[in-house]
């Protein structure tokens, strides 16, 4: 084991939230489906936690269907998703956060506000070419992504300060800002008998959770193992610890 | 060096493979999508900011009044509303409605994304698409209707608010002439006399305050006077039920400071009716009795020698055109007998027979308003404005006013159509109307202008002026026929509905009847309507039945002009006062997009030079919109601009023409300053105001030494008060032409459009017209139907209004129910959590029943009845009993109940026992000169569930 372990980590988690922060932007569609599917192709399953396993048996069954009931099942998907989180009208699991923690339900409350000082804090605005909410669990998710690229480039720099800054913040936003997802996942569940739909949120979740607590025993060892200065140091010498199957 | 210790959180399975290549190999992008890298020094200068306070100044939409706001803006957040103060028109107040915005703006509920139909029609199942995605399947659809079928098969109906003019400028481009608007289907009887003999639409009493009058010394000062002594409101509601909300204050205003006497006709106690001097709870569908009986009292008691009988000032004569040949209509009634009564016509006592109301009443009424200068008499939306025969109200109405000389006086009855500024110029696009067009009829091929296709205007309501589209769920099941013009003898099938932000499935004739033709389908089992297209910020039940839903910019998001009805030049900007939420975009921007889809796709109707390259953001298209503003004339005392030459036109922004910055063209008669732009009046706190003038239909002629007519104003053919009903003619002679004589006239049994003076009885009521009377045992109610302040759908659904009680229409007399909401958990956090409401305690519609009929029917406050017409509808509601409505008659509010909609929030989960007023409509009963849906004309009989 060494330092492309966490290199692997680092790239696991760019893509794991790029794939989220696609699907809960534009819905279930193929392409993110399928990217989707590949990733737990990298998920050590066997050691995973609970929600992760059970997206996976819930997930599973996709990559086993021909093309056409492929397709029909997306098509089926994008509706289940719209009725569960776009609407037209009051969907059961609206995904803005500020609907969850506002007085009146409304969106664009003070948590949308305090989201904007996170992402100020990385230099990011709200920008894109439409004006979604910063709260809405898509934009979340898109800033853990730019994070976890940031983090990446800063480990492949040796630039531990800035990613030990980096990696706290996306530690202090995913506890205390996206724990919001445990209530969309149950939600979901109570609203919905969609296997998949359930099982990509379930995934969601698990990829939250797993990544929260991987965050803080990782900052806690390399707090413990580098008090100094840098958290993380490359040498050539490391990057012969690579080793194949699973790591442990 | 040491490694940090990760073994034991690591749930990545790192083969050789995916140690070394995995990560950032994806087939999605990552490019960031929502957010954007920005300089560490801007990053935190916005941080900054975000603890400061923008004012920003626009306008309002929560209902059609459309007030002038001033918005708080925090963090691009609205977060306070207040009325403008620089505005007189509401005068820096705003009501709960306005003051709740945000929740509208920030609503959950709303429209968020654009969304294409999974499931039937009514099933409201959609799925996700992207712009391109939705607009690439609406531009297919239209090309395609337009090759097989003609441009003028898309009807766009741009609904209740304003902001119109970009889709009717894309569809009058397109190609069809069938774009309207709510009103066409609100209240044209309401506004057929005053367009007949004023060329306007809607008189309302002289009390905006203040009002901007030039001084003697030259100088321009706000005038706060309240002059008007009697305003009598014949169902008409400003405390609640009116785009013209200065009526509200300017009511009170006018009795506390001038002692003005208020006398309200209305079978309900409205609040309204709370603060006048006499109520009379007249029987429904009677309005044009009570002002036929006050204009025959008032011409047989007028004595010019008696100050106390001074009636008529014969003055306004000299301004008018007919009022002879109108009289001796009038007065050839007299000595005829109603077959109902066998009274003579427009007597006391045959009023008092149909009215319900002492003749005594009638003659004090009468009276009164003959004696009493400056006075006005209004008359309202529901009733006249919903009765089939609610013209002959609205011409007796106008008459009324006229001849007891309170027409455009100070504190009199001002028509508030024809004193508002004017806008919207080329920006409409009507320009495109004029374009020649072929087809094919009768193996012939016909060229005529697109306009000539209008379904109703040629085809069967030729005096379907304004864009006037009424007779819709018809034209979808049975296409239309072009009876008059060129096109005589065409027929072509409606393929394409645009609906956007209305909801006529609720508001527009009879629901079923909607549903039924927007589900109707063909044999091959296409929908019959196969393009139904719905743009929004609200999901309403008509979005329930469309094929795309286009989200669009909410009010705070999108840029216009306010559509309001003072009594002078006065105008101000909707601004856009914060970014377009989710992915809604502004009228602009879709007109655009659309425009340039059907381009790509080969449509050549649709230029670049027309749309997205000339109107590059919302700014320029509002620029053109105010380039013909105010577009007033020169004319009425105190002359507003002395400087100038009277009786020429006026654009410009206040402050050149105050100071002279002008160019005068005598030959046009014009006046020109600068141009009034977005610019300007973001600069003055979004308001342009010009100077208030009365009496604008005279000049002084210095060699006579007299007023004479100026020739100028009103806007009528003549330019004079017209009681000869001139503007027929032009309908007359396409009768003429075609043979074919209008459906309307048929059912009147007449061949042309009267020249005057004429009468005809409404229809479903057993008490006036004898057809009716075999119902009036079995169905012994009248339902009346009317606007509850805070009851339209984007208000009904924002909680803090939901809770608000209004006039017993609507409500706390709600089912328990749940639904969700943000609740305080006890330890000072915010918790969602399906909040449990209480019976009783949410605002719900209902039925208003006066309390001796409850008694009767054994019924008490809450209970729940069925309401059924004679045509077998049926509807369900709570009743409300109350004192304050006629015995005999039944209340209900429009759209407040059987909302079925999920998009309605609370309200939604009272649908199945509130009333929808709409169900007992009579779809076929449509007004006969404009064809407009007869929402105030019904019976019904009431059983207790």
């Amino acid at each position: 084991m060494g330092l492309d372990v966490v290199e692997a980590v680092l790239k696991f988690r760019v893509d794991a939230y790029n794939i989220l922060r696609h699907l809960y932007l534009f819905g279930p569609r193929r392409h993110i489906i399928d990217e989707l599917l590949h990733l737990f192709d990298r998920i050590d399953i066997a050691n995973a936690s609970p929600d992760l396993v059970t997206s996976f048996k819930l997930l599973e069954p996709l990559k086993g269907l021909e093309s056409a009931r492929y397709e029909e099942t997306i098509e089926r998907l994008q509706y289940e998703f719209s009725r569960l989180f776009i609407g037209p009208g009051s969907p059961p699991v609206p995904l803005y956060e500020s609907r969850y923690r506002s007085p009146d339900s409304l969106l664009m409350q003070e948590t949308a506000i305090a989201i904007r000082l996170n992402y100020l804090s990385s230099g990011l605005v709200s920008g894109g070419a439409s004006h979604i909410p910063e709260d809405h669990l898509a934009v979340e998710l898109e800033y853990v992504y730019y994070l976890a690229g940031e983090t990446l480039k800063d480990f492949q720099k040796n630039d531990t300060q800035t990613m030990k800054d980096n990696l706290e913040e996306q530690r202090n936003f995913l506890q205390g800002r996206l724990d919001w997802i445990a209530e969309i996942a149950e939600r979901v569940v109570a609203n919905s008998e969609d296997s998949i739909i359930t099982g990509i949120v379930t995934f969601t979740r698990g990829i939250i959770e797993e990544d929260v607590e991987w965050l803080r025993t990782y900052i806690e060892s390399a707090s413990a193992s580098q008090p100094a200065a840098a958290m993380v140091t490359r040498s050539s010498s490391d990057t012969g610890a690579q080793q194949d199957g699973e790591i442990h | 060096m040491g490694t940090p210790e990760i073994s034991r959180r690591t749930f990545v399975k790192l083969s050789a493979a995916f140690a070394a290549g995995a990560g950032l190999s994806l087939g999605l992008g990552t490019d960031l999508l929502n957010l954007m890298k920005i300089g560490a020094a801007e990053a935190k200068e916005l941080s900054q900011q975000l603890a400061g306070v923008l004012k920003k100044y626009t306008a309002c939409a929560m209902c059609p009044a459309e007030c002038a706001l001033e918005m708080w803006i925090k963090d691009d957040r609205v977060f306070k509303i207040y009325g403008n103060a620089s505005c007189p028109f509401n005068d820096g107040t705003a009501c709960a409605k306005g003051a709740a915005g945000q929740q509208l703006i920030y609503s959950p509920d709303r429209l968020k994304h654009p969304m294409i139909r999974v499931g039937e029609r009514g099933e409201g199942k959609f799925k996700r698409v992207s712009w391109e995605e939705a607009i690439d399947f609406v531009a297919q659809k239209l090309t395609k209707i337009k090759s097989e079928f003609g441009a003028e098969s898309i009807i766009m109906d741009a609904g209740d608010v304003t902001d119109r003019d970009q889709y009717y400028r894309l569809f009058f481009a397109y190609g069809s002439p069938n774009c309207t608007e709510h009103g066409s289907i609100c209240d044209t009887p309401r506004r057929h006399g005053p367009k007949l003999m004023l060329g306007g639409k809607r008189i309302e009493p002289d009390i905006m305050r203040p009002v901007l009058v030039r001084q003697k010394n030259g100088s321009l000062q706000y005038d706060k006077q309240y002059r008007t002594k009697l305003i009598i409101f014949h169902g008409w509601n400003p405390f609640v039920a009116t785009r013209i909300t200065y009526e509200g204050r300017g009511t009170v205003a006018a009795k506390v400071e001038n002692g003005c006497k208020i006398i309200v006709v209305d079978p309900a106690h409205t609040n309204t009716a709370a603060k006048a001097d006499m109520w009379l709870p007249i029987r429904p569908s009677t309005s044009p009795d009570f002002f036929a009986a006050m204009l025959r009292y008032i011409l047989e008691n007028d004595d010019p020698t008696r100050f106390d009988r001074r009636y008529i000032d014969w003055g306004f004569k000299k301004f008018s055109l007919g009022w002879e040949e109108f009289e001796a209509s009038f007065k050839s009634w007299w000595n005829k007998s109603d077959p109902i009564n066998n009274l003579p016509y427009f007597s006391l006592e045959w009023a008092e027979n149909r009215t319900g109301l002492p003749k005594e009443q009638i003659a004090e009424v009468a009276h009164l308003f003959g004696i009493t200068k400056p006075a006005a008499l209004v008359w309202g939306m529901q009733s006249p404005g919903h009765n089939y025969n609610g013209y002959v109200a609205s011409i007796l109405g106008t008459a009324l006013n006229i001849i007891t000389g309170n027409f455009d006086v100070p504190g009199g009855a001002i028509d508030t159509e024809i004193t508002k500024a004017s806008k919207g110029g080329n920006a409409t696009g009507k320009h495109f109307k004029n374009k020649k067009v072929k087809r094919t009829i009768d193996g012939k091929e016909i060229e005529g202008e697109v306009e000539r296709l209008h379904m109703d205007a040629y085809g069967d309501w030729p005096a379907g002026w304004d864009e006037v589209v009424g007779d819709f769920p018809r034209r979808f099941l049975e296409g239309v026929t072009i009876n008059y013009g060129p096109f005589k003898g065409h027929k072509y099938s409606i393929k394409a509905f645009f609906i956007r932000t209305g909801n006529p499935i609720i508001t527009g004739s009879a629901t079923y009847r909607w549903k039924e033709a927007l589900t109707a389908k063909e044999k091959n089992g296409e929908y019959k309507v196969p393009l139904v297209v719905n743009i929004d910020s609200l999901y309403l039940e008509t979005g329930m039945y469309a094929d795309v839903i286009l989200p669009e910019a909410s009010y705070a998001e999108r840029m216009s002009l306010s559509d309001i009805y003072p009594p002078h030049a006065l105008l101000f900007l909707r601004d856009a006062v914060i970014k377009p939420l989710h992915e809604c975009k502004n009228p602009t921007d879709i007109m655009n997009m659309l425009a340039k889809r059907l381009a790509d796709l080969g449509d050549k109707d649709l230029k670049a030079s027309d749309f997205w390259e000339k109107y590059k953001s919302e700014e320029d298209f509002v620029d053109e919109m105010l380039a013909g503003s105010p577009g007033m004339f020169n004319i009425g005392e105190p002359l507003p601009y002395p400087n100038f030459p009277e009786g020429y036109k006026i654009t410009g922004t206040p402050e050149s023409l105050e100071a002279g910055k002008v160019n005068i063209n005598h030959e046009k008669k014009e006046v020109k300053g600068e141009l009034l732009t977005v610019k300007w009046l973001r600069a003055h706190k979004g308001v342009a105001v010009w100077p208030m003038s009365w009496n604008r239909y005279r000049r002084f002629d210095k060699e006579k030494l007299e007023y004479v007519p100026n020739k100028t104003w009103p806007p009528t053919g003549s330019k004079m008060i017209e009681f000869s009903f001139k503007r027929y003619e032009q309908y007359n002679k396409l009768i003429e032409a075609s043979g074919i004589i209008p459906i309307g006239l048929k059912q009147l049994g007449w061949e042309r459009y009267p020249q005057s003076f004429y009468w005809f009885e409404t229809k479903w009521n057993p008490y006036t017209n004898p057809e009716y009377a075999k119902y009036a045992k079995d169905f012994p109610f009248q339902i009346i139907c009317g606007r509850v302040h805070h009851a339209m759908s984007g208000t009904q659904l924002v909680p803090w209004l939901a809770e608000t009680p209004a006039e017993g229409t609507f409500m706390p007399m709600n089912n328990a129910f749940e639904y969700e909401i943000g609740d305080a958990d006890g330890k000072g956090q915010i918790q969602p959590k399906r909040n449990k409401f209480k019976a009783n305690s949410w605002c719900v519609g209902t039925m208003a029943m006066n309390a001796s009929d409850a008694t009767k029917m054994g019924v008490k406050t809450g209970d729940q009845v069925m309401v059924e017409n004679p045509l077998g509808k049926k509807t369900t509601t709570k009743v409300f009993v109350t004192e304050g409505i006629r015995p005999g008659t039944v209340k209900m509010g429009f759209g407040t109940g059987g909302r079925f909609t999920p998009g309605m929030g609370g309200t939604y989960a009272q649908r199945n026992y509130t009333p929808n007023h709409n169900e007992l409509v009579d779809p076929d009963n449509l007004s006969p000169i404009m064809g407009m849906p007869t929402y105030a004309d019904m019976i019904v009989k009431i059983t207790k569930v």
